[in-house]
């Protein structure tokens, strides 16, 4: 997946030659540890081991897929839980705009295992039925897998490098709840601190937001919390959840959600939030309900928050030449 | 940008303290292996434990059901930050970063909860042991613990992952808002960690560690944490960390570390602290010194420490750091008299001596680098 995402990149900007990769995942290669586990509990044969454990390492598929493509960027692998792919991102955009950097390949990735099916399961975390974020019967999250990557550049060279640029990356906030491990702090003040940092770090005004890419897993504590921290900062801005469309890709959703942005504000559209039937009853949001629907956008923010209390937002602009 | 270390904390199998076990180190100590067994494994494995001592004392909600990683983590973070006399309140928490280096991360916790899984189906998955499967576990209990609310980043990598956590830090704190970066280099040892290793040819079965031997004997794993707390005084000055990079072959990692060497060595050094373990980061740190700096004072810990992947950058530079500090060196133990570089046999002064590099080749296709000088010499 890693290797499909790269050249996508490249066959769209041969010439980008990053200084550092910042990827996220949540897992790394956990069924490669899988096999290798379950074929020594179960005294099944080995022979495959070395392969097994050499692709387990996190780093293993972001050097891959460079190496596949003749880039030698030093990684950071980001492992922040559900936020690495947001937190990648952002990491990547403060290196760039720092002028430390000019060029940095940032996304996520996520393969689905075994191991984090059951895990989520035994959280009751995860739904047998249809995934509806912010809707009163929902019921938790459906699992997901893929891989995004972004090539961000510095906005003034890669003007003068004449590139079609197609978004811009304006903003960062990065939280941390220490309510509980696997558990928003019910008042959402992690979500709420992660997108009003990024409010700051853009030097706008939550007036100005037209869309927000929600974390919205579906799961009884995540939207509530992230559902009230939205309503807290925002005033009607048109919120979905396209992970009830692709599922949580978890390490990638980062990722691919800020892809959903940068569509959404190239194609001047919402995205729709599916299987969406009523709004819970908590909660004050203009969901963007089943259908996408066309808009003028020019600012969007994807929020994605994770385990052990990460919270990580950033906040896209509509690229005008 | 330069960065500082404003204080150390160090938990290894010699104990817990940074001076505590410098002096060990001073004086040839060498951890004692404990042998591990699995009981479906066919053989034990050797390794190096941090003995239960260490962790005295150390007490948290958080902590009643973490890992030991994430205690290893938690001591060696809370004795950096009281080295650098740092006290975290509502007020300054924010101005705080928390970045971890992790390897193998909870493989304890972690083989606990598939066996489960494993023996006895899906069901019977704990809800309990799952969150500290999660590689940011670790950094999670010592955000809560220290009240961190800002940034907190968890790096996944291999032996070179601490060094990549320093860089990050140091981008980090180009953003004038933090005031300090904890970095915290972690990991716990456990008989399936040592089988994979072996696997791949890099594990011996008991100690011990023989370091830049031609016979690539192998490594001796061990466990603990290693934390530095990055301010912008201190009286170590982290004057360049080297991105690295990552080699696709173990035959090519020589030349990603004459790289880094040569780009480090542009100011004088007086000392590199190796990353040999016994296994082919020895021939290609041997080969890429002896192109790069051959004159150069040559010093690994990992012969009396052990190899601990995830935590063994940052025990690399409260080495340097150590060295820089005393003026000395200590033995590097099981060293022939053949190696072809200036590798201390004996306690070793090291008067004047200003700078050093650290060096780290990972066993998964990573290296990075740092050069370290004392300030107020």
């Amino acid at each position: 997946m890693m290797i499909q995402a790269l050249k996508e990149v490249v066959t769209q900007e041969p010439q980008f030659k990053p200084e550092l990769a910042v990827i996220g995942t949540t897992s790394g290669g956990m069924s490669y540890g899988e096999h290798y586990y379950r074929s020594l509990r179960q005294a099944e044969e080995l022979r495959h081991a070395p392969t097994w454990i050499a692709n387990y390492p996190a780093q293993k598929p972001v050097i891959d897929a460079q190496e596949a493509f003749g880039i030698f960027a030093p990684c950071q692998v980001i492992a922040n839980a559900c936020a690495s792919g947001t937190n990648a991102i952002g990491h990547a955009f403060e290196c760039v705009r720092s002028g430390r950097y000019q060029r940095v390949l940032a996304g996520g990735y996520d393969a689905l295992a075994e191991m984090v099916f059951v895990g989520f399961d035994s959280l009751q975390a995860s739904t047998p039925e249809k995934c509806r974020p912010f809707d009163r019967h929902r019921t938790g999250m459906a699992l997901g897998e893929g891989a995004a990557i972004l090539a961000l550049e510095n906005l003034e060279l890669a003007q003068e490098r004449g590139t079609p640029i197609l978004a811009e990356i304006i903003g960062y906030g990065i939280s941390t709840d220490n309510f509980h491990i696997t558990q928003p702090n019910p008042s959402g003040v992690g979500p709420r601190q992660a997108m009003e940092r990024a409010l700051q770090s853009a030097d706008i005004s939550a007036s100005e937001v037209d869309y927000i890419n929600a974390h919205g897993t579906a799961t009884v504590f995540n939207d509530a919390a992230e559902g009230k921290a939205i309503s807290t900062i925002f005033d009607g801005v048109p919120v979905s959840s396209t992970k009830s469309m692709m599922g949580h890709s978890l390490g990638a959703a980062g990722a691919v959600e800020a892809i959903v942005c940068l569509l959404a504000l190239q194609h001047q559209f919402l995205p729709p939030n599916i299987n969406f039937q009523a709004l819970d009853d908590g909660l004050e949001l203009n969901v963007v309900a089943n259908e996408a629907q066309p808009a003028l956008l020019s600012m969007a923010l994807s929020n994605s928050f994770g385990f052990g209390g990460t919270n990580a937002s950033i906040l896209m602009r509509k690229f005008e030449a | 940008m330069s960065l500082a270390i404003a204080g150390m904390g160090w938990v290894t199998p010699l104990g817990r303290g940074v001076e505590s076990v410098w002096e060990q180190l001073l004086h040839g100590d060498e951890a004692s292996a404990t042998a591990i067994s699995e009981e479906f494994g066919n053989r034990p494995y050797h390794v190096f434990r941090v003995p239960e001592s260490a962790l005295t004392g150390l007490a948290h909600p958080r902590l009643r059901r973490a890992s030991l990683i994430s205690r290893f983590a938690a001591a060696a973070g809370l004795d950096a930050l009281r080295a650098a006399g740092v006290k975290l309140d509502p007020q300054n928490a924010e101005r705080t970063a928390l970045i971890f280096a992790i390897a193998n991360g909870g493989v304890i916790y972690t083989k606990r909860f598939y066996r489960d899984v494993v023996d006895t189906g899906a069901q019977s998955a704990s809800p309990l042991l799952f969150p500290e499967t999660v590689f940011n576990a670790p950094a999670s209990h010592l955000a809560a613990i220290l009240g961190v609310t800002g940034t907190t980043y968890t790096l996944v990598g291999d032996g070179a992952v601490g060094l990549a956590a320093i860089k990050m830090a140091e981008d980090l704190m180009a953003n004038e808002q933090l005031d300090h970066c904890l970095v915290v280099g972690t990991e716990e040892v456990d008989w399936l960690s040592c089988d994979a290793y072996r696997r791949w040819r890099l594990l011996r079965l008991a100690p011990p560690i023989e370091p830049f031997n031609e016979q690539q004997r192998g490594m001796i794993l061990s466990e603990g944490a290693g934390a530095i707390v990055l301010a912008r005084d201190g009286p170590f000055t982290i004057e360049c960390a080297h991105p690295g990079g990552y080699f696709t072959k173990r035959a090519e990692a020589e030349e990603i570390l004459k790289r880094i060497l040569r780009d480090l060595s542009r100011s004088e050094v007086d000392l590199v602290i190796a990353s040999a373990n016994g296994t082919f980061v020895d021939e290609a740190e041997c080969r890429a010194l002896k192109a790069v700096i051959p004159n150069v004072l040559v010093y690994t810990g990992k012969p009396a420490l052990g190899e601990s992947v995830g935590a063994a950058s940052l025990w690399q530079i409260i080495l340097a750091a150590q060295a820089l500090r005393s003026a000395e060196l200590p033995p590097v133990l099981h060293a022939g008299p053949a190696i072809a570089l200036r590798v201390p046999l004996s306690r070793t002064p090291m008067t004047g001596a200003r700078r050093a590099i650290v060096l780290s080749c990972g066993l998964n296709q990573q290296a990075a680098g740092l050069r370290l000088a004392h300030t107020s010499h």
